[in-house]
C-alpha cells in the first residue's frame, strides 16, 4: 500500500463503462444495427450523389419525355426527360439536411428553454412553460405552415418552421431531465462550493439530458423529413427544379396515372430513410435507457 | 373529482389567451407586414394599399387592433376574407363538417387498426406475429402520408377502380383519405398499445389473477386490457392534433373540401383573416380535446385526481 498511488479517477471509469455498455447494447440491437445499415447507404449514396447517379439531376436528357423504368433509365424518367433515378438520390442530400438543420434548430433552442426553465424553477420556469403550452396547442404542422406564412416560403424558412415546430418537445423532455438532475448530489455539491449557475448548468446538468436529447433528435429527423417534405409537395418549401423528393412527389401528382413512377420512388425513398431513422432512433433509445444499467 | 376538474378548466383558459395573443401578434407584428407582401406579390398601387390599411384598420396602434379583434372574436366576428370578401366564420363553417367527418372516420381507423394490432403483438410477444404487427407499425410511422394517398388513389382508384379518386362526397369518397390520414396514427397507437399491454401484463396483480386459475383470456382481456388501455386514451386524444394537422396534405392530396386545404391555400394566397381564424379554431378545438382527455383520464384512473 503506497500512500502515493494516485486515487483512481473512478467516474471517468465508470463514464467509460456506461459508454461501453451503451456501445454493446446497441450493436446488440437489431433494429438499431438495421437502422444504421439503411441509413449508411442513404447518407453514402446522398454524400457521393455525383459519383453515385448516373445522370445530372436536372439536365434533360434529349427527348426522352415519360419513359417507364428500364436498364437505361432503372426509375424511369419524368415529364421533362430528366432522369429519375439521378434526382432521387440527389433528392437525398437537400432532404438530410433540411432535417438535420430544422433539428438543430429544434434541439438547440428546446435543450436551451428546458435548461432555464428547469434550472431556474419559480416564475422563468412557469413564463417558459406556458409559451411552450401555447406552442404545443397547434398541430406542427399548422404551426410550421403559420411560419412560414410569416416568414415567407423558401428553403431556409422551412427550415426554420419545421425547427420551431418541433422545440416545444425538447423543452419539455428537457426541462424534465433537469429536475431530477439538479437534485443530484454533486450538483448540490457544485453550488456549496460556489460555482456560478451557468458553469453549473453547462457542465454539471446539460451532460444529464444529453441522451434523451440524442434520442430525440434521431427520432426527430424521422419526422422532421416528414414535414419538410410535407410543406414542400404544399408548395411552401424547395421549389422546382430542386430534386427535392416532397416537391418530385408534388410533380408526379398530375401524371399520376401515365407515369406512376414520378410519385412512387421519390416517395419510397423518402419511406426508407425515415424508417433508418425510425429503427436507429427505437435502438438508441434502448440502449440508452438508464434502467438497463441501473446497479451495474 | 369536481375539484379537479375546475382546476384544469382554468389551466386551459391562460393556454387559449396565449394562442389569440401569439397568432394575432405573429399575423401582425413579425417581419414584413401584410400590406407591404400585397404590394410585391400581387402588384397594388399604393393608393390601393392606403385604402386597405385604413379599412382593415392597420394603421391604428396595435393595442387598439388588439382590443378591437378581441371584442369581435367574442361575438363571433373573425374577419371577412381579403380575396372573397365574405365573413371568415361562415367559410370555415362550410368547410368544418367535412373536416369532422375525416378526422372521426381516421380516428376510427387508428383505433380499430391500432389497438388489436398492438394487443396481439403483446400477447404474442417475441413470436412471428409481434414481429408482423410491429414491422407494420414502423412502416405506418414512417410513410409520408401524402405518398401514402396517391399510391392508394393509384391502386383502389385508377388500377381497380372501386373508389373515387378524388372530391367530397358520399362514403365511398371518405374510405381512402381517411385510411391515409388514419393508417400513421394506427401505427402510433399500435406501438404504444403494445407496450402498455406488456407492461400491465407483468405486474403482480395478473400473477395473482393467473394463479387464481382464471382463464387466460378473461385475464387479458379483463383484468390487463382496461389497466392497459388508460395510457392509450391518452395518445389517441394527443393523436386528434397529428389528424387535424395531417387533413392538411390529405385534404390536398384528395382536392377533398375542409379547413386543411382551406388553411393551405389561405397561406398560399396569404389570406390573413381566414390563416388566423383557422389556427386559432384547431389551437383551440386542441386544447379543449386535450382538456377533456385528462378529465376522461381522471375518471378512469383515480389516483390522477389526488395529485
Amino acid at each position: 500500500m503506497s500512500s502515493s498511488a494516485a486515487p483512481l479517477p473512478t467516474s471517468h471509469v465508470r463514464s467509460r463503462t456506461i459508454r461501453a455498455l451503451v456501445w454493446r447494447a446497441l450493436m446488440r440491437n437489431r433494429s438499431a444495427k438495421v437502422g444504421a445499415i439503411v441509413l449508411a447507404i442513404v447518407i453514402c449514396a446522398s454524400v457521393f450523389a455525383p459519383f453515385v447517379a448516373p445522370r445530372d439531376p436536372i439536365d434533360v436528357v434529349g427527348d426522352r419525355r415519360i419513359e417507364a423504368p428500364s436498364l437505361e433509365f432503372p426509375m424511369g424518367t419524368d415529364t421533362l426527360g430528366r432522369d429519375n433515378l439521378s434526382r432521387v438520390i440527389y433528392g437525398g442530400r437537400i432532404s438530410l439536411r433540411l432535417g438535420l438543420i430544422s433539428v438543430g434548430i429544434a434541439a438547440v433552442t428546446g435543450t436551451g428553454l428546458g435548461l432555464v426553465s428547469g434550472y431556474y424553477g419559480g416564475w422563468t420556469d412557469n413564463v417558459i412553460m406556458r409559451f411552450v403550452d401555447i406552442l404545443l396547442a397547434f398541430p406542427s404542422i399548422l404551426l410550421a405552415l403559420m411560419i412560414v406564412y410569416v416568414l415567407g416560403p423558401g428553403t431556409n424558412n422551412l427550415m426554420i418552421a419545421v425547427g420551431l415546430s418541433a422545440m416545444p418537445g425538447y423543452a419539455r423532455v428537457v426541462r424534465g431531465s433537469v429536475l431530477s438532475a439538479r437534485e443530484l448530489t454533486y450538483v448540490e455539491a457544485a453550488r456549496a462550493l460556489g460555482v456560478g449557475n451557468r458553469r453549473i448548468v453547462l457542465r454539471h446538468i446539460l451532460p444529464n439530458v444529453l441522451s434523451p436529447v440524442l434520442v430525440l433528435s434521431t427520432l426527430g429527423m424521422a419526422s422532421a423529413i416528414l414535414a419538410a417534405a410535407g410543406l414542400s409537395f404544399l408548395g411552401f418549401g424547395a421549389t422546382p427544379p430542386t430534386p427535392e423528393w416532397g416537391v418530385m412527389v408534388n410533380e408526379g401528382r398530375p401524371h399520376l396515372v401515365q407515369a406512376w413512377w414520378m410519385t412512387t420512388f421519390p416517395g419510397l425513398a423518402m419511406m426508407i430513410t425515415v424508417l433508418g431513422f425510425n429503427l436507429f432512433g427505437d435502438g438508441l433509445r434502448d440502449a440508452l435507457d438508464p434502467s438497463l444499467y441501473a446497479g451495474r | 373529482m369536481w375539484r379537479y376538474v375546475a382546476r384544469r378548466v382554468l389551466l386551459a383558459i391562460p393556454t387559449i389567451l396565449g394562442v389569440v395573443v401569439l397568432v394575432f401578434f405573429a399575423m401582425r407584428v413579425l417581419p414584413g407586414n401584410i400590406a407591404d407582401k400585397m404590394i410585391a406579390d400581387f402588384g397594388m398601387s399604393a393608393a390601393d394599399i392606403a385604402r386597405l390599411r385604413v379599412q382593415w384598420g392597420l394603421d391604428d396602434p396595435l393595442h387598439v387592433q388588439f382590443g378591437r379583434f378581441v371584442g369581435q372574436m367574442v361575438e363571433g366576428d373573425l374577419g371577412r376574407s381579403i380575396w372573397s370578401r365574405r365573413l371568415v366564420v361562415d367559410q370555415i363553417a362550410e368547410q368544418v363538417p367535412a373536416t369532422v367527418q375525416l378526422t372521426l372516420a381516421a380516428m376510427a381507423i387508428a383505433v380499430f387498426i391500432g389497438v388489436p394490432l398492438g394487443i396481439l403483438a403483446a400477447i404474442r410477444r417475441h413470436t412471428w406475429w409481434d414481429f408482423s404487427c410491429m414491422a407494420m407499425a414502423l412502416g405506418g410511422v414512417s410513410m409520408p402520408s401524402f405518398w401514402l394517398g396517391l399510391l392508394l388513389i393509384l391502386f383502389f382508384g385508377v388500377r381497380l377502380g372501386w373508389l373515387p379518386m378524388a372530391g367530397t362526397g358520399g362514403l365511398e369518397y371518405l374510405i381512402l383519405p381517411a385510411f391515409t390520414l388514419g393508417f400513421g396514427s394506427s401505427a402510433v397507437i399500435a406501438r404504444l398499445t403494445r407496450s402498455s399491454m406488456l407492461e400491465v401484463l407483468r405486474r403482480d396483480f395478473i400473477r395473482t389473477a393467473q394463479s387464481k386459475g382464471l382463464m387466460p383470456r378473461v385475464v387479458t382481456w379483463k383484468h390487463a386490457l382496461r389497466n392497459a388501455m388508460i395510457p392509450v386514451m391518452t395518445i389517441i386524444g394527443l393523436q386528434v392534433a397529428n389528424l387535424l394537422g395531417g387533413a392538411v396534405l390529405t385534404e390536398t392530396v384528395f382536392s377533398r373540401q375542409g379547413i386543411g386545404r382551406m388553411a393551405a391555400q389561405a397561406v398560399l394566397e396569404k389570406d390573413f383573416p381566414v390563416a388566423q381564424g383557422i389556427a386559432m379554431l384547431v389551437a383551440i378545438t386542441y386544447v379543449f380535446v386535450n382538456l377533456f382527455v385528462d378529465i376522461l383520464y381522471a375518471f378512469f384512473d383515480p389516483r390522477i385526481r389526488y395529485e
